[in-house]
């Protein structure tokens, strides 16, 4: 038996180091990002002054190009592609952590804030940082689909049927993705979304315990944007009133792009992710209509704004069609 | 619990430390702590059904010791008798009660009777089917006289519930597990090593074959009027590798688990794929199976049958294929499986001089692939093999009706020019996991690596370890026999 047991631990310990040798590449390339979205990725040293926070709605939603640009001010996106208030709020924390407070943090605070998921959608896209839990996801993600305790602390085995993303991680040197500004929503436009079948959403029942804590992660100027969806959509959402006041009982600025205009169905790539004009359009609305304002007067009320800026003349004829 | 789970991973050394380092100074501790552990085992899935099997080892405890005591033949028919009820009984609420009132409406509906249906809403119980079986053949062989009943009733529990083959066999019978049970265990450094070798072999042939195949199989199978005929060829293939990684995975596994506890399970296959007939075939796949419906279905009735020779043979031959079918399921898809390998076997009844049997385990001198072998057998191997892959279809499809809609859909689409419509690159890692498959079951080593070169033969259980974790799916999927 004494026999038996020596050679199993001989073996365990020659495949522990095997593990070891094949993680020890995943590590050396941490810092690196090997996809454009979605990527969980490492956020040292970015600094942002504007902070748009959100899923997929906001990336695809806000070009942050044209508002540090138009702005002066160094804006970022700090997405997480699928996902809702929750693992967001997991990615700001981690985001404080290694940088100075934004200026001005601006929070989804539409159906994609209140959308959680079962499931660990796009595991793939966080494998390389679960091992020793350096990013503090554990707690995130433990309830989700998916999940195993042991991805966290054994070596190598996340990636058990998915070696392409091994390898990827492993050789491939950054992607260059949009690092300075977080993603751009131009890729929207190139890679449409499926559509999403929404039937009514009711925003005022899921989430509400998140916004005091991510008030709580927002020192200075907090807002929270209604990011646009379809007008039929628009028309069978509830409760954002309810949501609102929540908001705002917390001292964040809300405000509904729905409100401010109506959002012809020619700006979506499907009922809540702008394409690349919407996403130019909504842009130049925070900028005029909501940043440059702000920064001109710290006590400007947004909640008084209606669309008064002249529409892009490419989609004036499409707004109109659809307001008729 | 699932073999292929971490937590098992974690249930075995566990219960293999207590095992030898903690109850090794007492026979009655072992067994409890084997005992303990099957019955957790099996909770972790669903502990409500522990008390089913806890009903049928009291119930058949308490019939071996009273048909035993008896000595008239009528009382101890009827103690056979409580027991086949409360066994079958269990088996026929949990496994084809829907089964027989739909089959029940349906019969009357195409009678132009319309009937509404109502059927009820019954989980089946894991392992049912096997430990039914199991606790039945203690009864049947004690009313026989071929067994002495154990007055332990913790060594009948831990027979009947033996965690390594509780779920999905091998169908043990009692005069080979029983005494095992009944006796002390001594450890052996060559069986603690073949069991590992065949929980590792079980794993691979698990994870990386069944689970790998199960992905494209899935897909063709629900899609099948989306492909091309050699896609859908390819897709029964694939078929045959799943259900036989999956089963003699399962197996593999079973039998290596045991062994670590010092206790040797019965071979349950023996490379069915080099089967040169379907009569072979039963004495290479499921053999516990097969060699349970031998002895407990088709001997009686053949021996009832006796005065019409050959003919009640054949009778008796195709009414056990038929159980077999329904034994794997509760469909007539099931049974159309039994009935064409019941159909395919009388040839071999009419033409054979011996006696018949199905399930002996027994395989020719050459039953393992030879160079050397003739055209002949290659045909014979190729030609069982198809008809294996004709009649899965059967086993695989929603139904009757689904499988005979996909043979019509192959049948259109053979000419198609579309030759393969699936990628065929994504499925590499599993023709590389088949071939490795084939190179080492088609030479019959059994679980060794053929290497004695102790750094050659870790480093092929590392590499299929690699293997393992490199092409498994995200969640341990549950064994295809597990529903049976």
């Amino acid at each position: 038996m004494s026999s038996f047991i020596r050679k199993i631990v001989q073996f365990c310990l020659i495949l522990s180091l095997l593990l070891f040798l094949l993680e020890i590449p995943i590590q050396v390339n941490y810092p690196s990002q090997t996809w454009e979205f979605g990527d969980w990725h490492t956020l040292k040293g970015i600094n942002a002054e504007i902070l748009l926070v959100g899923g997929s709605t906001m990336w695809t939603g806000f070009d942050a190009d044209r508002i540090t640009c138009s702005t002066g001010k160094k804006t970022y996106v700090l997405a997480q592609d699928g996902y809702g208030g929750t693992m967001v709020m997991t990615k700001l924390k981690n985001y404080l952590l290694c940088n100075d407070a934004p200026e001005v943090i601006i929070v989804n605070g539409g159906y994609g804030f209140f959308h959680e998921r079962q499931e660990w959608y796009d595991k793939h896209h966080f494998l390389k940082y679960l091992f020793l839990d350096r990013e503090g996801l554990y707690s995130t993600v433990n309830q989700l689909q998916g999940f195993h305790w042991w991805e966290f602390w054994v070596p190598f085995v996340r990636y058990s049927g998915a070696m392409r993303r091994y390898f990827r991680d492993a050789t491939w040197k950054n992607f260059k993705p949009k690092r300075k500004n977080g993603f751009s929503p131009t890729r929207a436009q190139h890679d449409p979304l499926p559509e999403i079948p929404f039937d009514t959403v009711d925003l005022a029942r899921k989430n509400f315990a998140l916004i005091p804590q991510y008030s709580e992660l927002c020192e200075n100027r907090k807002i929270a944007i209604r990011t646009p969806v379809s007008r039929n959509l628009n028309e069978r959402t509830g409760g954002v009133d309810s949501v609102r006041f929540q908001f705002e009982s917390q001292g964040f600025m809300y405000i509904d792009l729905n409100a401010i205009t109506v959002w012809p169905d020619s700006l979506f790539n499907d009922n809540v992710h702008l394409n690349e004009h919407g996403a130019k359009l909504a842009s130049n609305i925070l900028i005029d209509s909501i940043l440059k304002p702000l920064y001109a007067d710290p006590a400007f009320d947004a909640r008084a704004i209606r669309l008064h800026i002249p529409l892009p003349s490419i989609q004036a004829n499409a707004l109109s069609e659809n307001i008729q | 619990m699932l073999f292929n789970s971490p937590e098992f991973l974690l249930f075995l050394p566990i219960v293999f430390g207590l095992y030898w380092f903690v109850a090794n100074k007492n026979l009655k501790a072992q067994n409890a702590l084997i005992l303990s552990a099957s019955y957790f085992f099996y909770g972790w899935w669903d502990w409500r059904f522990l008390g089913l099997i806890a009903l049928s080892t009291l119930v058949d405890y308490t019939v071996g010791l009273q048909i035993n005591k008896h000595r008239i033949e009528r009382n101890r028919k009827q103690w056979l008798w409580v027991s086949v009820l409360v066994n079958l009984g269990l088996l026929g609420y949990f496994k084809y009660t829907n089964f027989f009132i739909k089959s029940w409406i349906d019969a009357w509906n195409s009678l132009g009777i319309e009937m509404q249906t109502t059927t009820l809403q019954i989980i089946l119980p894991v392992g049912i089917s096997f430990y039914t079986f199991q606790t039945l053949s203690y009864t049947i062989d004690i009313y026989r006289g071929q067994l002495q009943p154990t007055r332990s009733l913790l060594n009948f529990a831990t027979f009947v519930s033996f965690f390594p083959q509780l779920v999905a066999g091998p169908i043990e019978r009692a005069a080979k597990l029983l005494p095992q049970i009944e006796s002390k265990r001594v450890f052996k450094y060559e069986e603690g090593v073949t069991g590992l070798r065949l929980i590792l072999w079980g794993l691979f042939k698990k994870v990386a074959i069944a689970d790998n195949c199960a992905i494209f199989v899935n897909d063709i199978f629900a899609n099948y009027p989306d492909y091309s005929g050699p896609t859908l060829i390819l897709g029964m293939v694939l078929f045959a590798f799943q259900i036989y990684g999956d089963f003699s995975g399962y197996s593999d596994i079973a039998i290596g688990t045991a062994k670590l506890f010092g206790i040797q399970l019965m071979t349950n296959f023996k490379t069915p794929f080099l089967s040169k007939s379907i009569p072979e075939f039963w004495n290479r796949w499921h053999i516990s199976l097969s060699s349970w419906l031998n002895d407990y279905v088709f001997f009686p009735m053949a021996f009832t049958l006796r005065k019409h020779g050959k003919s009640g043979v054949a009778l008796a031959v195709f009414f056990t294929f038929l159980v077999s079918g329904l034994w794997h399921g509760a469909d007539w898809k099931y049974v159309v499986f039994g009935g064409l390998h019941g159909l395919i076997f009388l040839p071999y009844v009419f033409l054979n001089h011996g006696p018949v049997q199905i399930g002996t385990g027994r395989i020719d001198e050459d039953g393992y692939f030879r160079w050397h072998h003739t055209i002949r057998n290659f045909g014979l191997i190729a030609f069982t093999f198809s008809f294996n892959l004709f009649a899965w279809v059967f086993f695989r499809a929603d139904s009757v009706s689904d499988a005979m809609s996909f043979f019509s859909h192959l049948m259109k689409s053979l000419d198609s020019e579309v030759v393969f419509d699936m990628r065929m690159t994504e499925n590499f890692p599993i023709y590389l996991c088949i071939f490795i498959l084939a190179m080492y079951e088609s030479k019959g080593e059994g679980a060794k690596f053929m290497c004695r070169y102790r750094r050659v033969r870790w480093s092929i259980y590392l590499f299929l370890i690699f293997l393992i974790i490199a092409v498994a799916q995200d969640e341990s999927s549950t064994f295809i026999y597990f529903q049976f």
